[in-house]
């Protein structure tokens, strides 16, 4: 079993609820939970998985014979099908395809490779070419394996329908009839992405990364722009091919996003102190670029101080640190939690020990540990509603924290800006516009403004 | 003086020397008793060495061996003396606050080179650590040869004194702290704290140094202080990587300061993607292996290997060969742990040899040139290899065009080039290998 599907899979069909009840739990029950987890962590860790893979691995179908191992497996899994099958005018050629082609980025994934920048990435990595490269193509079309690919299947569609919503060779005809509920197609490689856990661990899987997808280091070394994410900014900015729903944007998709990629980014760290990059150390990717990418010597750097041992690269603030204040706000138990998982994790990372292995091995859970925890926290907060006293808390808490926040580098800045517009989104849902809290959230903005005029645009 | 009535200059010595002793025994008993029993030397602090008739003298004696005057161009001069001062500044505090050391003045990760701090058997009670580092932190302690190395009769190094005039045991000396040693080390850790990184090339920080004592070498004895220097320098440079490769701590190996550090610390400049990108200075100047991870930094190789190339033409192919091995092991530092400690004894023993043969290198003009010459030439791989290596062929250029100047008559227009290398390297804390190669590159046609 490679390191990556220790960490990542394999699957088990009743993975997701059991986990996902369990974490839950575990969220609430404090360091006895702790205890737990960490005994059941590798059974657990299957949660993540079963929703990221769940198309890909689908069980087998409803009833059919399987005639030949060969002609079974063929027929049991589901096919990528290409756009064309959805974009027929009764379907959906007059609302979601039009709209995907003409003003949704992703449509344009592909073509990218083939620009000056996508060139000159591949020269560096010594890729043949960046239109055929798998390491590409997984996130800029879809890579569907031979055996999934249906004869009008094309790769040069980037990314389309079924990047997202799955391969569509068996749920196309079902889905079409309304009265099916959507949950019954999932069987059949169908994404519901109006879940928005099930949203989060989509977007996340590119534009964070997951077992097959990664801009590691050497990507971004070549010239790959670093990846950053927010989901409700994201799916806020993403043309629309759908009917927006008002009650999942703003805090709530926001905070379960928040705890979504840090649990996806604890699993990375996880599978990158098992697979180290180099010296022993995870993928740098999983650190803070600026902390090492300063000019040297850099006395702002020695200001700001270390969490750990001076000279060792902190692992990303930015998918935590922002989490973290708005949880001491609404929900100060749970930040003490993830404080002492973060904590595990730090350490391990930092620590001196003379066993390399055995230090690699209780990081590497360590990570895990939070990993599953947060997970156990996104679907939590799928559910919490947040009135309007905590989100005004939690903004003006941030607002007031920009400074240092701004401190932990450009991509916690930005962090801390999306957060802020996300709660105020449903703040003003609830009680209206606010001036004071507008201020606030102005004050946050020329704070980040000022310290990177360079980075941030209107 | 020394010449004409050493009887008289024996016996005042002597006297400052009783002097001290009475002294010490008036004031602490003990410590006298201690002093005569002891086999091990022990530090008695500048103060001892201060006498006006000694080398505290208010002006430099133009006779005799030794000037007399150095205590006072130590004490006003000498930045060695300002050492510990600057362990109470704000730079100090904010380090030690981040190495959770305690305060700096008292913590002895800063005072091993801040001051003398021998180990509490070598200490007297006149000895202060807030002196800096004063004579014995350099000369060594004292008490068993201070009252008889006057006379020298049988040499300084038969009494327990280290011989400076030997340029090895100076360069070893000097990098203990300017490079590090077995217990000594400016490693990554104390870098991001605030410590500035180690810089040093003999012959330069000599030059540098407000000098205390009588130059007694002949014309090229600068070529082969540099030479010298930087064979030290890479055999103890070697032996503190084998150090650091022996060690096992998840985090202790491999260490960042052992790599080049602008391979990391550079801005990330993000040109407009598309037809209009444009590859980052980085990505332009090309990665020699694994695109993200840091190469290891030759600057203790490179420079001394264009000396090889023109003075020992067959010995360079064999240092390139093993440094080459070297930095491939560098690329798994933690898989090649042991291989990496062991090629680096390999180089620590090669350079042990580059060293003994500098000792006794014939400089001249033309070899100077040549040695100049061929760094021009080498100017892209040596300015490729990062800020360090281009430090030290910038300290060469100079050390090397001193010695060429005072000897064969010298340009402004190659003074004029070594200055801009020194400026291209303070202009901007981005180092930029294009512009100081080409610059580089320019003291080749500066000398013909």
């Amino acid at each position: 079993m490679s390191p990556w599907q220790r960490i990542f899979g394999p699957l088990s069909p009743d993975a997701p609820q059991r986990a996902g009840r369990l974490s839950v739990r575990l969220l609430r029950a404090g360091r006895k939970g702790a205890l737990m987890l960490l005994l059941t962590a590798p059974a657990l860790g299957l949660l993540w998985t079963a929703l990221r893979t769940l198309p890909a691995q689908a069980a087998a179908p409803n009833g059919s014979a399987p005639a030949s191992p060969q002609q079974s497996q063929t027929a049991n899994q589901p096919q990528y099908v290409g756009i064309g099958r959805c974009a027929s005018a009764p379907c959906h050629g007059n609302d979601a395809f039009p709209v995907w082609q003409e003003e949704d980025r992703h449509s344009k994934a592909y073509e990218l490779l083939f620009n000056r920048h996508s060139r000159s990435i591949a020269d560096v990595l010594e890729l043949e070419s960046p239109e055929t490269s798998p390491r590409c193509l997984t996130c800029h079309s879809v890579l569907a394996p031979a055996a999934q690919r249906a004869d009008s299947f094309d790769v040069s569609q980037g990314v389309g329908c079924e990047a997202c919503h799955g391969p569509a060779s068996q749920w196309r005809v079902p889905h079409t009839d309304e009265s099916v509920p959507r949950e019954s197609l999932v069987g059949m490689g169908f994404v519901p992405t109006k879940d928005l856990g099930r949203r989060a661990q989509q977007c996340l899987s590119c534009h964070l990364g997951d077992a097959e997808r990664q801009v590691d280091h050497e990507l971004i070394a070549a010239g790959h722009p670093e990846l950053t994410f927010e989901l409700d900014t994201f799916t806020a900015r993403m043309p629309p091919h759908w009917e927006r729903d008002a009650s999942s944007a703003g805090a709530r998709q926001w905070a379960l996003g928040q705890a979504a990629a840090l649990a996806q980014s604890m699993r990375l760290l996880a599978g990158r102190i098992d697979k180290p990059m180099w010296g022993g150390f995870p993928d740098f990717a999983s650190f803070e670029c600026t902390s090492c990418h300063h000019y040297y010597p850099s006395l702002a750097r020695q200001r700001r101080g270390y969490e750990g041992r001076p000279g060792y690269p902190p692992v990303r603030p930015s998918r935590r640190i922002v989490l973290n204040r708005f949880l001491q706000t609404v929900e100060p138990g749970l930040q003490e939690r993830l404080q002492v998982y973060w904590r595990a994790v730090v350490d391990g990372l930092h620590s001196n020990r003379s066993e390399p292995q055995a230090a690699r091995e209780e990081t590497r859970q360590a990570a895990l540990d939070l990993a599953l925890w947060a997970e156990g926290l996104s679907q939590t907060l799928q559910s919490r509603d947040f009135s309007a006293s905590e989100l005004e808390a939690a903004i003006r808490s941030i607002s007031a924290d920009a400074e240092a926040l701004a401190a932990h580098g450009f991509r916690t800045a930005e962090q801390a800006k999306w957060a802020v517009d996300a709660l105020y989104i449903s703040y003003q849902a609830q009680s209206g516009p606010n001036p004071e809290i507008e201020q606030q959230i102005d004050r946050l903005e020329s704070v980040l403004r000022g310290r990177y005029p360079s980075e941030v645009s209107d | 003086m020394m010449k004409n009535r050493p009887i008289l200059t024996t016996a005042l010595m002597s006297l400052a020397a009783f002097c001290i002793d009475v002294g010490i025994a008036g004031s602490e008993p003990r410590l006298a008793v201690a002093h005569q029993e002891s086999r091990v030397s022990l530090a008695l602090g500048s103060q001892s060495c201060a006498a006006p008739v000694c080398h505290g003298s208010s002006a430099a004696y133009a006779e005799g061996e030794v000037r007399r005057d150095e205590y006072g161009i130590w004490s006003s001069r000498d930045r060695h003396a300002r050492a510990y001062s600057v362990l109470l500044d704000e730079t100090a505090r904010r380090m030690a606050a981040n190495l959770g050391i305690g305060p700096a003045h008292k913590a002895g990760l800063c005072l091993d080179c801040h001051a003398f701090n021998p180990p509490a058997a070598q200490r007297s009670e006149l000895l202060r650590v807030t002196e800096g580092v004063g004579c014995e932190a350099c000369h060594g302690a004292s008490s068993l040869w201070l009252g008889s190395h006057v006379s020298a009769d049988g040499g300084r190094a038969a009494l327990g004194m280290d011989d400076h005039t030997d340029v090895e045991t100076r360069a070893v000396m000097c990098l203990s702290c300017h490079q590090g040693d077995a217990t000594k080390s400016v490693d990554h850790r104390l870098i991001a704290a605030g410590h500035p990184m180690l810089e040093f090339e003999l012959d330069t920080f000599e030059a540098l140094m407000p000098r205390h004592w009588k130059a007694t070498e002949d014309n090229w004895a600068g070529v082969r202080r540099w030479a010298t220097g930087q064979a030290v320098a890479l055999r103890e440079s070697m032996r503190q990587l084998q150090r650091r490769a022996s060690r096992t701590g998840w985090s202790q190996w491999p260490e960042f300061a052992d790599f080049e550090c602008s391979s990391c610390h550079h801005s990330l400049i993000v040109y407009a993607s598309g037809e209009d990108f444009q590859p980052s200075p980085r990505q332009r100047r090309g990665f020699s292996s694994t695109p993200g991870l840091p190469p290891w930094d030759p600057s203790r190789a490179i420079v001394l290997r264009q000396l090889l190339a023109v003075a020992q033409p067959g010995r360079s192919a064999e240092l390139d060969e093993e440094v080459k091995t070297l930095r491939d092991l560098l690329r798994s530092p933690r898989d090649n742990r042991v291989q990496v400690a062991d090629q680096a004894r390999r180089i620590a023993d090669l350079a042990d040899g580059y060293a003994e043969s500098f000792k006794t290198l014939q400089a001249n003009a033309q070899m100077v040139r040549a040695v100049l010459t061929q760094l021009a030439s080498q100017s892209s791989a040596i300015s490729d290899a990062g800020r360090r290596s281009a430090q030290q062929a910038t300290m060469a250029a100079d050390a090397l065009y001193a010695s060429y100047r005072h000897n064969a008559g010298g340009s402004a227009e190659v003074d004029a080039i070594v200055n801009r290398l020194y400026l291209n390297l303070q202009s901007s804390p981005a180092y930029d290998p294009a512009s100081f190669g080409q610059i580089l590159r320019e003291l080749e046609s500066g000398l013909r």
